[in-house]
């Protein structure tokens, strides 16, 4: 049954004379006992019902490529559509330059959509060319800055292609915005780890380089993730960098209140052996960091048991 | 890598779908699908120096991957084995970070009604229910239940949703 309704000045593929060589595969559906039953718009239904008939023909036309805009449009998340396009582009041979400008609009469209940025990976991997992604990250980030797509991509990019020269700088502009973006703390340590390296000289460095941002915000998680993940992730002993405790000290004795600066010292002092002096820091937290009162008794018991 | 994607012809690959292969393959009481040695491994390699998941490698530690790696690690068997008591200590000490009343995805995020269920959960899976301020997380998840509608939206006030609603569901176990 075709039915001539022009859905929005849009135009059916069934009543288009460029399509009428198609005989749309219509969208499957239960009649008598559906259990959830989509409630496709009548577009969705005209789009997808010749989606599916010219991949069952395996037709990889620039009408075909017009059609997967509109199938896109309908469902951005759709893995097969975006797959059956790329297909059509190899078919066609074509000049991906459009092709990138296409996948950065949906991408400013839909910055969380995962198929968006993975046909983005597949086009540079296709034609070599990473040039615009520092810059394209940059303006997602720009909007939000904690976008995980956007990192990943960003990320992936810059170990792909080794470009690491300009990350620690865009790490520096970031955390001057905000200093408790995770995110940014997270992508310095991905770039240090996988350029310098953890040499003594940069893990002092970086340690400092946290605390610079801990006497900001002594109750900001994330440099303090950083500084105790610097140490224990390299299995490091916080009495090589003795600057550290000398910082948990001091905000300590100035009565700063943060769990952290309490947490790390207590850390401190198990490595040091200081048993009696990690249990007052644990018995303090039962009353200071109370959401987790039960933890720090563990930790208090776990102590006194050893 | 050990990783998965999610459709033969390729897509991108992460933790939520070494989760999927997991949650298959032990419902089936079939492996031959994972190599658990690999995908353990590439699940390790994940472990980022905050002690919580990414979805990949170097990616940053995330509410949703760190219960993808933890799960899939008990499903596949492997979890005690390469789960030292260090590396144990850091993916907890991290999700219980997590909590304020509700709980967050990842560190200066704000809390969300699904993070009740991805950390509550692998908190459990990790031995670390009790440590659960249990009243907090379930005076947030009220918040967050539509009046009207019913079902539970990430943040209070916003329309529900069925993600939402399932998670914050399983949240409140």
């Amino acid at each position: 049954l075709l039915y001539t309704i022009k859905f929005e000045g849009i135009m059916m593929y069934a009543e288009s004379p460029e399509w009428s060589d198609i005989v749309p595969i219509p969208l499957p559906h239960n009649d008598k006992d559906p259990v959830v039953q989509i409630m496709y718009s009548d577009r969705f239904k005209d789009v997808y019902s010749y989606m599916a008939a010219i991949m069952e023909k395996k037709e990889y036309s620039h009408r075909a490529l017009l059609l997967t805009n509109d199938a896109i449009e309908c469902n951005t998340a759709n893995y097969t559509v975006w797959h059956y396009r790329r297909e059509i582009l190899r078919h066609l041979k074509m000049d991906l330059k459009e092709e990138m400008e296409f996948s950065a609009s949906v991408i400013e469209e839909q910055p969380k959509n995962y198929q968006v940025w993975h046909h983005r990976r597949c086009l540079i991997e296709m034609s070599g060319d990473h040039s615009l992604e520092l810059e394209l990250t940059a303006e997602s980030l720009s909007q939000d800055n904690k976008n995980y797509h956007a990192w990943d991509h960003r990320q992936w990019v810059v170990q792909q292609y080794n470009v690491w020269d300009k990350e620690l700088e865009y790490v520096d502009e970031l955390l001057a915005l905000d200093l408790r973006n995770n995110s940014a703390w997270n992508h310095r340590y991905f770039v240090i780890e996988n350029s310098e390296g953890w040499s003594s000289e940069t893990v002092a460095r970086e340690l400092e380089y946290a605390a610079s941002f801990i006497r900001k915000a002594p109750n900001n998680e994330s440099p303090w993730n950083y500084a105790n993940g610097i140490i224990k992730k390299n299995k490091l002993r916080y009495s090589d960098f003795p600057k550290l405790k000398e910082l948990c000290t001091s905000l300590y004795e100035s009565h700063v209140p943060s769990n952290f600066v309490l947490s790390t010292l207590a850390d401190i002092h198990i490595e040091a052996e200081n048993k009696e002096a990690a249990m007052e820091i644990f018995e303090e937290m039962k009353e200071k960091d109370s959401i987790r009162v039960n933890y720090w008794t563990f930790r208090l018991q776990q102590l006194q048991g050893s | 890598s050990g990783s998965f994607q999610c459709a033969s012809f390729g897509t991108e690959s992460d933790a939520r779908f070494v989760y999927c292969a997991s949650c298959i393959s032990y419902m089936l009481q079939d492996w031959r699908g994972v190599d658990r040695s690999l995908a353990t491994q590439f699940l390790l390699s994940c472990q980022s120096y905050e002690g919580g998941f990414g979805q990949n490698t170097g990616r940053e530690a995330h509410g949703g991957s760190t219960f993808c790696s933890v799960a899939a690690l008990k499903l596949m068997g492997t979890f005690d084995e390469v789960m030292c008591e260090e590396r144990r200590q850091r993916v907890l000490s991290w999700c219980l970070r997590r909590q304020e009343t509700g709980f967050n995805g990842r560190p200066n995020k704000p809390k969300d009604t699904c993070y009740s269920f991805w950390v509550g959960s692998c908190l459990k899976l990790l031995g670390g229910q009790d440590f659960i301020n249990k009243e907090g997380n379930f005076a947030f998840l009220m918040t967050t239940q539509d009046r009207y509608m019913g079902g539970f939206s990430k943040w209070e006030g916003y329309l529900p949703d069925p993600l939402h609603s399932y998670f914050g569901l399983s949240g409140l176990y």
